[in-house]
């Protein structure tokens, strides 16, 4: 008798494992993994970017006006930067090679020698302008961050060089310069 | 001399009572019943699609035949899939894109499509966060027919839109999201 219940038992023991393991295993997933990185974009934005300063005098310094909000730096990139300020030489546009006055690297002016400063918004100082040739410039906003809640603003001053009528400083003739605002990644 | 020959008989006759009645004895059966285990398993080819480098609004297509989905297991399965929203590696709560489920991007908003191979051209479904039955472009269900049976696709994924005004599609962050390939028994 007990033989024929432990039959029945081992029974629907075995009828039973089946449906307990398919329930166990009626999932099968597999995982994609995508990756991908943003491309970093560096965009600085000035506004107005030119300054045409007119007719100018020998020895001479002329300013932005406003004289410290005139230029406001954006930057429309995707990520903060470090940003950087140099100027350079300026020509006679018509024959640079010519004709052209170095850009000082002192402060003082001089014979076809000129002088550049900036002066921040928020600041009650001019600072020089350098060539820098073989650099990126000196720092000018360290950390800028990105959209116009950012923005930055500064004037420019600059000091036309001294006289020398017979050699120097032609009358009539365009003189052209730029300065170069630099951004990196931080 | 009549009573010894009784008295041998009715003890001939009691010996051979038991081994009657072994004879004749319950004929009982013990039935076993099983099911065979029906086993869920896929595997996918590859797992893992680096991008590289993305900017904003940008269409990144694999192949269409760029995975393979197999049938590792002993049942007819439908195929499903899911998506999720992505995450900055380094800090996945700061900054995340949202899985559009709409087939619109946006800022910090991300889609996502597959394609069954040789189905019809440019044909793309849309992967959501809600786990969805795969099907080709005329709605017929993706199926794995036995062990051994295969399906291919491809996926494409569509970047958000840049909004440097508010910082949004920070450069140089990489982005990470996974897509789940589940199996359902048929």
């Amino acid at each position: 008798m007990s033989g024929r219940i432990a039959s029945v038992a081992l029974a629907i023991i075995l009828a039973l494992i089946p449906p307990l393991l398919a329930l166990a295993e009626e999932s099968g997933t597999g995982t994609i993994t995508i990756t991908a990185t943003t491309k970093t974009v560096l965009e600085i934005e000035l506004n107005p970017p030119s300054w045409e300063i007119g007719q100018v005098g020998p020895n001479t310094e002329y300013k932005t006006n406003p004289e410290k909000t005139w230029c406001t730096m954006t930057n429309r990139g995707n990520c903060i930067a470090n940003t950087y300020i140099k100027g350079d030489d300026a020509v006679w546009t018509e024959s640079p090679s010519v004709y052209k006055w170095t850009l000082s690297d002192d402060g003082s002016n001089g014979t076809q020698v000129y002088v550049l400063w900036y002066e921040k918004a928020d600041q009650v100082v001019y600072v020089l302008i350098s060539k820098d040739e073989s650099g990126i410039g000196s720092e000018f906003y360290p950390g800028l961050g990105m959209g116009d809640g950012n923005k930055k603003q500064f004037g420019l001053k600059l000091k036309a060089p001294v006289a020398d009528y017979e050699n120097y400083f032609y009358g009539g003739g365009e003189m052209e310069t730029h300065i170069i605002i630099s951004g990196v990644a931080v | 001399m009549n009573k010894r020959i009784v008295s041998m008989a009715l003890a001939i006759i009691l010996a051979l009572i038991p081994c009657l009645s072994a004879l004749a004895a319950d004929d009982s059966t013990v039935t076993i019943t099983m099911f065979t285990d029906k086993y869920v398993e896929i595997a996918l080819e590859p797992t893992k699609w680096n991008i590289g480098d993305v900017e904003p609004n940008a269409e990144c297509p694999t192949n269409p035949t760029w995975c393979t989905i197999t049938n590792k297991g002993n049942s007819v399965v439908d195929i499903r899939v899911k998506g999720e929203d992505a995450g900055w590696v380094d800090n996945p709560s700061a900054y995340t894109w949202t899985l559009s489920s709409d087939n619109t991007t946006a800022v910090k908003k991300y889609a996502l499509w597959y394609h069954i191979a040789y189905d019809s051209e440019d044909s793309y479904t849309s992967i959501t966060t809600i786990d969805t039955q795969m099907r080709k472009a005329n709605g017929e269900p993706i199926q794995l027919i036995g062990n051994g049976d295969q399906k291919q696709f491809g996926l494409k994924l569509l970047t958000p839109l840049a909004d440097t005004s508010t910082g949004h599609f920070y450069g140089d962050r990489q982005m990470e999201t996974h897509i789940t390939i589940s199996t359902v028994i048929a």
